[in-house]
């Protein structure tokens, strides 16, 4: 079920937050499972029992690792190795068949080739395997597990995350779980940031999601053509994504969950190192505790962190997806980060990162990179990839024909979206909209313009549910 | 309670009452089978399947039918544009005219030079390339171009009197392009511009389609016309038509208030503007539709058609034809979708009239599809399709399969294929059962692209491609436009090898 739809906005959201505020805080738990289970089974009910069975693996596997005093590795590495299975199987198996058998053609080796599964992905798979993994991993370190099924089930399939983050790691509900206490303080935060992030959604990455759709399919993407579509896909991913994020923390607020946050004003990070600590914070914390500081992290040697940093950050890619421009983004920004890392220890950022002009060039050059790196994010080929590329450079021409498809609107919400990427910041707005009735007020307008509007869009999908 | 305490209260409850007062309303509205004044309600049916709840179809169901029953959420959206109109005069996206005329800006403004040339003789060499491929030599290919209705009431559109050469010389360029190709055309612009200096509209004010009258005017002067060209006799005689007028509550399509109210899917109309006079006749235009019997002719035509033309064109003659009209898609659609039934050789008709709009002119024949040019298919020869090789893998992304039946999940679908040598093309055969009218096939960058996807076929149809060069590993693109499934079955991919390709 998408948030930004009419059966979630008027039919599930009402009749389920309505339930949940006039049932027992002890029953609310079971409540969540119910709701987040029929959310996440409204398109395909069979895909539940996946969400069952990662479920099971977890909190049937922490008791076995907690079994013991000295905490069970064998049932830590079956557990963690029965969800990679599952997360291996449903997004890589194709992938992995795939270039298999690509080898196999390029070294002529017929016989070498097999039979690739056609595997539909779930929804939101990465998502729940990997908070699942972070809990058992956490039980192996040392947390006490969750000992009631139901209470665990619903931490797994809370629905406002479930399907797209934050990642939301068990400590961060674990005092909420048993009785989320809802409060008319909690409802009204979360109202305000719902909405902000269905309008972040609906009225600016809905509404430059088909210029970038639409230079992302030329054969042959003119300059300006191209730089204007990688610019609306820019602000898109972000304002998709942060959106959804910020409507998942007002539900959360709303239901007395207090969620981390995911996204602080990524598009003003003046180096990529910095970028990565504001975007997707929930994803890259994850990779950050459970991978780069297990295999090591800075503590053994230069040469050591930088290989890890781009294991880390290629692993990152293949967990956005299954293809190698995933994995050629998670490389590019690993060898990014790198760079970054040996460039600060051999300069002396004191004097220069005071200056204002400084910070400007760095945010511009940051953006930027940044923006190089949708590109293979963002395409659904190598070859298309090149396409781009050529555009970017203006291989394809410099001309402006169909710059914007006969659609001038376009320019306002993407020069809007630039505007706000670059000037605001995400707490401190929502202190301001959270601290003023008329500011509310304003709020509940724009949310109510972005209702009708959704009526007029055929474009809605998040971006986020594909990883 | 305090200030902070005010601000705290009154947000949720707002926002809450807000939420639940849409399917409240439905709910009472569905229950007392309660219908706003002036508004029209199409009935819906759930009809959810044991299969929804696994096929990915049960959420698209349950979503489809809430937004069709929300009174309330249609309903006001339709009261707010209402609304601007009545406050402002004004409709947005919309040149207002006196009378409540309405124009959509795009079709006045000035058009290039080059892009008038270029699509003037683009569409003449997609006519004579249709013409050529699929029209058999003993059937006359008449073209009926229907002028816009900026042009037909230029007065209204431009009360500036400002030029705009190369938008006005267009229709004359056409005509003479076609003329001069020796394609025979019908300009119906004489003939219309004359009912309006009697008084007479021949189009609707807030449509951009031709009325009842315009249609009925156009179809004596093209049966005047065929009259002298083409051969007609011994042919069955005109259907008996019922005609019955009424005011426009189930008008067959507004689409500059269907756009307007609704913007989405019109279930739930409202009064707008202007009560229409429109006609109900029987046999409707459906009945029409070429089934196995044929008739003198054959009309092609896009949702002008919907407005009698057909009818009143088989009056005039008064012997039976066959039409095909196509509801909201261009006649670029119609002509496809005749050409994917119909084997043009087999029992050739005298005529075949295809009826063309003049802002699909200016569009581009060649572009009525999902945006990219469109290429007739050429069809893979016997020789070629004697030995053909079959994929390792196929695999679909942004396409579900169920059962037998692929369904589309997003507007760019794609296909992967390997296969074990280098293929120089590939046939792809599947029959559509659904869906999504308009689509092409992409093969990017180095084939024949853009072919038509098909709309409702009994029977599977080949798309073959063609590539430059020998390939083993090829990326099919499908276009649709946004927001509609396209339903497949049995679908089957095949490829063809170098040797055969080189032998022709």
């Amino acid at each position: 079920m998408l948030f930004t739809s009419y059966s979630f906005l008027f039919l599930f959201l009402p009749l389920f937050f309505l339930a949940y505020c006039c049932i027992p805080a002890r029953a609310r738990a079971s409540w969540i499972l119910v709701g987040s289970y029929l959310f996440y089974g409204f398109w395909r009910f069979d895909f539940c029992l996946l969400l069952l069975a990662v479920t099971a693996v977890g909190f049937f596997g922490s008791i076995l690792i907690d079994a013991k005093r000295s905490r069970s590795r064998f049932a830590a590495i079956v557990s963690v190795s029965l969800l990679l299975l599952l997360l291996g199987w449903f997004k890589y198996a194709g992938f992995i068949g795939d270039s298999w058998n690509g080898i196999a053609n390029l070294l002529g080796w017929d016989s070498g080739k097999i039979l690739v599964p056609d595997v539909i992905l779930p929804v939101g798979i990465s998502f729940f395997t990997f908070q699942t993994l972070s809990y058992v991993v956490d039980v192996y370190r040392g947390l006490p597990p969750c000992r009631s099924f139901i209470s665990f089930a619903a931490y797994v399939s809370l629905f406002p995350q479930l399907v797209a983050g934050p990642i939301v790691r068990y400590t961060d509900v674990l005092g909420d779980l048993e009785k989320p206490r809802v409060t008319w303080k909690g409802i009204d935060h979360g109202v305000v940031i719902f909405m902000l992030g269905f309008c972040k959604k609906v009225w600016i990455a809905n509404n430059v999601a088909p210029i970038a759709d639409w230079m992302f399919s030329l054969h042959s993407p003119p300059l300006a053509v191209a730089w204007l579509g990688l610019a609306a896909y820019t602000i898109q991913i972000y304002f998709d994504f942060s959106g959804y994020s910020d409507m998942a923390i007002g539900l959360g607020l709303m239901m007395g969950f207090t969620f981390p946050e995911n996204f602080r004003a990524p598009y003003r990070s003046s180096s990529i190192t910095e970028f990565w600590q504001r975007w997707h914070i929930t994803m890259s914390s994850f990779f950050r505790d459970y991978l780069y500081i297990s295999m090591g992290g800075n503590r053994a040697g230069r040469m050591r962190t930088l290989l890890n940093l781009m294991i880390t950050m290629l692993l990152a890619g293949l967990w956005h997806g299954a293809g190698w421009t995933f994995v050629i983004w998670g490389g590019f920004h690993g060898l990014l980060l790198a760079v970054h890392r040996v460039w600060k220890t051999r300069t002396d950022m004191t004097s220069l990162g005071s200056h204002l002009w400084y910070r400007g060039f760095a945010i511009f050059v940051t953006l930027v990179l940044v923006m190089v790196g949708w590109v293979f994010f963002r395409a659904e080929s190598l070859s298309s990839v090149a396409v781009v590329f050529s555009g970017l450079i203006g291989v394809s021409g410099f001309g402006t024909e169909g710059l914007l498809q006969g659609r001038t609107d376009l320019v306002f919400w993407i020069v809007f979206g630039i505007a706000i990427a670059l000037v605001t910041f995400e707490r401190t707005d929502r202190k301001w909209f959270l601290s003023s009735s008329a500011a509310k007020a304003i709020l509940l307008v724009v949310f109510v313009g972005a209702v009708h509007e959704l009526g007029g869009q055929a474009y809605n999908p998040f971006l986020y549910f594909q990883f | 309670m305090n200030k902070g305490g005010t601000s705290v209260m009154w947000l949720p409850l707002v926002f809450l009452v807000l939420l639940l007062l849409v399917p409240l309303v439905d709910i009472a509205a569905v229950v007392t089978g309660y219908v706003p004044p002036g508004r029209r309600y199409q009935d819906l049916k759930l009809e959810l399947g044991s299969s929804d709840f696994v096929s990915g179809s049960f959420g698209a169901k349950i979503e489809e039918y809430f937004q069709g029953r929300s009174v309330l959420y249609h309903g006001t959206g339709a009261f707010y544009n209402e609304c601007v109109f009545r406050l402002t005069g004004r409709v947005p996206g919309m040149e207002t005219r006196p009378g409540g005329w309405l124009f959509q800006k795009s079709n006045l403004t000035e058009l290039e030079s080059e892009t008038v040339d270029e699509r003037v003789n683009s569409n003449r060499d997609f006519v004579l390339e249709v013409r050529r491929r699929c029209i058999a030599p003993e059937t006359k290919l008449l073209i009926a171009i229907i002028p816009n209705r900026s042009r037909l009431y230029s007065d209204l559109a431009f009360p500036d009197g400002e030029p705009r050469p190369e938008r006005e010389s267009f229709l004359p360029r056409q005509v003479a392009a076609f003329s001069d190709a020796g394609i025979l055309t019908i300009n119906l612009m004489e003939v219309l511009s004359h009912e309006v200096e009697r008084g007479r509209d021949v189009f609707f004010a807030e449509d951009h389609h031709w009325n009842f009258h315009g249609s009925q005017v156009a179809a004596a002067e093209v049966a005047r016309w065929l009259g002298t060209k083409v051969d007609t006799s011994g042919k069955d005689p005109a259907r008996e038509y019922t005609i019955v007028s009424k005011l426009d509550t189930e008008s067959p399509n507004r689409s500059f208030t269907t756009l307007l109210k609704f913007r989405k899917k019109s279930q739930v109309e409202s009064e707008f503007l202007h009560d229409q006079e429109i006609l109900d006749i029987t046999p409707d235009w459906k009945e029409m539709a070429p089934h196995g019997a044929q008739g003198a002719g054959l009309v092609l035509e896009s949702s002008f058609g919907m407005f009698g033309f057909s009818q009143f064109l088989e009056e005039s003659l008064g012997v039976k034809i066959d039409s095909h009209v196509d509801p909201g898609n261009g006649s670029v659609f119609a002509l496809a979708h005749y050409l994917s039934l119909n084997s043009a050789y087999s029992d050739p008709y005298p005529f075949l009239l295809w009826v063309i709009p003049e802002y699909h002119l200016l569009d581009g024949l060649v572009n009525q599809g999902a945006g990219s040019k469109i290429k007739l298919p050429e069809p893979f020869s016997e020789e070629e399709c004697s030995d053909m090789v079959m994929p390792d893998s196929v695999k679909f992304r942004g396409i579900r399969k169920v059962r037998r039946k692929y369904i589309t999940e997003s507007s760019q679908p794609r296909i992967d294929l390997s296969f074990p040598e280098p293929v120089s093309g590939v046939r792809l055969s599947f029959r559509c059962v659904g869906g999504a009218k308009r689509g092409q096939i992409l093969c990017p960058p180095d084939s024949d692209s853009g072919l038509l996807l098909f709309p409702r076929t009994k029977e599977p149809i080949h798309y073959d491609l063609r590539f430059t060069e020998p390939k083993r590993q090829v990326e099919i693109k499908l276009l649709f436009f946004s927001g509609e499934e396209y339903l497949m079955r049995d679908f089957e991919v095949s490829g063809i090898l170098p040797s055969h390709v080189l032998s022709e």
